[in-house]
């Protein structure tokens, strides 16, 4: 299911893809194809599918302006907070649009961005500090792939030689 | 020499984006600079003995030239995922430089075997997945294993020629094993073969000796480990591995970490060691233990550590560097903690303020039956991140009988990182 394409969103709730499926975003990151319902219009009621009805109200980018994911962007807002590994070695901040990771004595920090998700499996790559991308290269960043077990708790899977799993803190 | 080198990276940077379809570069930049106010201090490079300022007095002299060490590191990697055959490669170049620094602000190096430039890969290698859950990872690549392992205090990271098989297919668990035959020392003097192994293993505390682009076999014919490491009991973390540094030395470690839950936002950290070092034809096997109690409480981070290292030929410091992984290792006097017939104890505090900076506040002492090798230490880090800079400075109090003719000494050192 192509969700790499253009991905409508539908009052933070429901998408609709470019092959016309609609889907619902759950609060897990997870989402499952759902069948657009007629219903029957009651007195005053507009008539209009339920759930394309706000697909009609997209909003085009304005020139210039970055056309954001709003499947990454939701993903975005779940990560913002501070998380810590279970054996204490590494920290991940996502404070607004920066985040920064610490391992050790290793920090890295700056603007960061998801991609590469898999909706079904709650996966996703968090690139921080990403500089340039031309063509098939990306240049600069850190990368880590994450997979959203629950809200609290996220899993690389090959973090290590065993996955590393993060938990949201209380600051 | 070097001009083939780049060539070849040239080359296999080009093989691997003409494969690869996904290529992430990275890379960064580093300035490492120390200074301490030491009457006689060694460095990477040489001895300083005598303390003899640039105006003929003598005495330490915080950011006086003679007390002084720095170099400036350049590094950028490769990584091509999806070529052919599903593997992965990976590259990676280091260039390590004085940058003239030694006419001007110091007089030793933090790392490498001489003033100037040295270039090498520190990483080369191909991961490939042989079945569902079984990863091989063959070339030259960091490890991270209890007693071979790659150490990141340094301006740049020591690393392995190595092939290692990771299995998982036991839920929760990995099973390791692996070959490795040549690696450059961090830290540890550059005295070769089975003297540099054992020395390294000894612990000796050569933290700011020489290291770079010089790889050489591991002991006499390479070693290998295998290990496995497990999640299955609830909270914990076990692993057991052994070693075989081929006709030079057995050695076995075990370790268990529990992360209990105790509250909202805190957790307590219990951990427990047990190691043992055996120098083949050697007159005495070596043991240390460890414990470590902690927590975490609101991002404030505590632990308090206690090890004992028992009479032995062999200590247990990285087999490939300085450091040790055991919980009670001071944070810049390495080799003291692993060394045989050692008893140390740390403490250590950490706490990030959110938008304001990284702090740490760590105690190491050890209580040797060996005459003149007892160390105390004090360290204090403050860290911070602006986007693509990482700065931290450090100071550190060392009072250690078997340096500074036995008198304490201050140090201050300063890293700049900028990631690109």
């Amino acid at each position: 299911m192509g969700l790499l394409l253009a991905v409508t969103l539908t009052a933070g709730q429901y998408a609709t893809l470019k092959d016309g499926t609609v889907i619902i975003l759950k609060d897990d990151g997870t989402w499952e194809k759902v069948t657009p319902q007629k219903s029957v219009p009651k007195v005053g009621q507009p008539q209009a599918e339920a759930v394309n009805a706000p697909a009609q109200e997209k909003v085009q980018p304005r020139q210039g302006e970055k056309v954001v994911d709003p499947l990454a962007a939701r993903y975005a807002e779940r990560l913002q907070g501070l998380w810590r590994s279970d054996d204490g070695r590494e920290r991940l901040e996502i404070s607004g649009k920066r985040a920064l990771f610490v391992s050790g004595r290793t920090r890295r920090g700056g603007p960061f961005e998801i991609e590469k998700i898999d909706a079904q499996k709650g996966a996703f790559t968090l690139v921080i500090g990403e500089t340039e991308r031309v063509g098939k290269f990306a240049f600069g960043g850190m990368r880590r792939r994450f997979v959203f077990e629950g809200a609290d708790k996220l899993v690389d899977p090959e973090g290590g030689l065993l996955p590393v799993t993060l938990r949201r803190q209380k600051r | 020499m070097k001009f083939a080198k780049l060539s070849l990276a040239a080359l296999m940077a080009l093989g691997v984006s003409a494969f690869a379809t996904d290529v992430k570069v990275d890379g960064d930049v580093k300035l490492y600079y120390g200074t301490n106010d030491a009457d006689a201090w060694t460095g990477a490079l040489l001895p300083h003995p005598n303390g003899v300022q640039d105006d003929g007095t003598t005495g330490g002299d915080l950011f006086g030239q003679h007390n002084s060490y720095a170099n400036a590191a350049f590094r950028i990697g490769l990584t091509a995922k999806d070529m052919p055959a599903g593997l992965t490669g990976r590259l990676s170049l280091t260039y390590l430089d004085t940058f003239g620094l030694e006419d001007s602000i110091v007089d030793d190096t933090w790392a490498g075997n001489g003033v100037g430039a040295s270039v090498w890969f520190d990483e080369a290698n191909l991961k490939a997945t042989l079945f569902d859950k079984t990863t091989v990872i063959a070339g030259r690549q960091y490890l991270d294993t209890p007693l071979v392992f790659s150490e990141k205090w340094n301006i740049a990271a020591n690393s392995y020629d190595a092939a290692v098989v990771v299995d998982q297919h036991i839920e929760k668990t990995a099973l390791v094993a692996g070959w490795i035959w040549r690696s450059n020392i961090n830290g540890a003097a550059t005295v070769q073969g089975n003297d540099r192994i054992v020395g390294a293993l000894g612990g000796t505390p050569t933290q700011e000796s020489a290291f770079d682009n010089y790889f050489d076999t591991f002991g006499k014919h390479g070693a290998y480990a295998v290990g496995a490491v497990t999640n299955l009991i609830p909270m914990t973390t076990a692993q057991a591995w052994y070693y075989n540094v081929d006709s030079v030395a057995d050695a076995y470690w075990l370790q268990a970490d529990v992360t209990p839950e105790i509250g909202e936002g805190m957790k307590l950290v219990i951990g427990g060691q047990f190691a043992g070092t055996q120098l083949s034809g050697g007159d005495e096997d070596a043991t240390v233990w460890a414990a470590k109690i902690g927590g975490e409480f609101a991002g404030l981070k505590l632990s308090a550590a206690y090890s004992s290292v028992d009479e032995g030929d062999l200590g247990f410091a990285n087999v490939g560097g300085a450091q040790s992984k055991l919980y009670t290792e001071a944070w810049w006097n390495y080799g003291y903690v692993s060394a045989p017939d050692t008893d140390a104890v740390n403490v250590t505090a950490e706490y990030s303020f959110a938008d304001i900076a990284d702090f740490g506040a760590y105690y190491t002492a050890t209580d040797s039956n060996d005459q003149g090798r007892d160390l105390t230490e004090f360290a204090l880090t403050v860290g911070k991140n602006f986007g693509a800079f990482d700065t931290m400075l450090a100071y550190v109090y060392t009072d250690a009988e078997d340096q500074n003719n036995d008198d304490s000494y201050n140090t201050l050192q300063v890293y700049l990182t900028y990631n690109f």
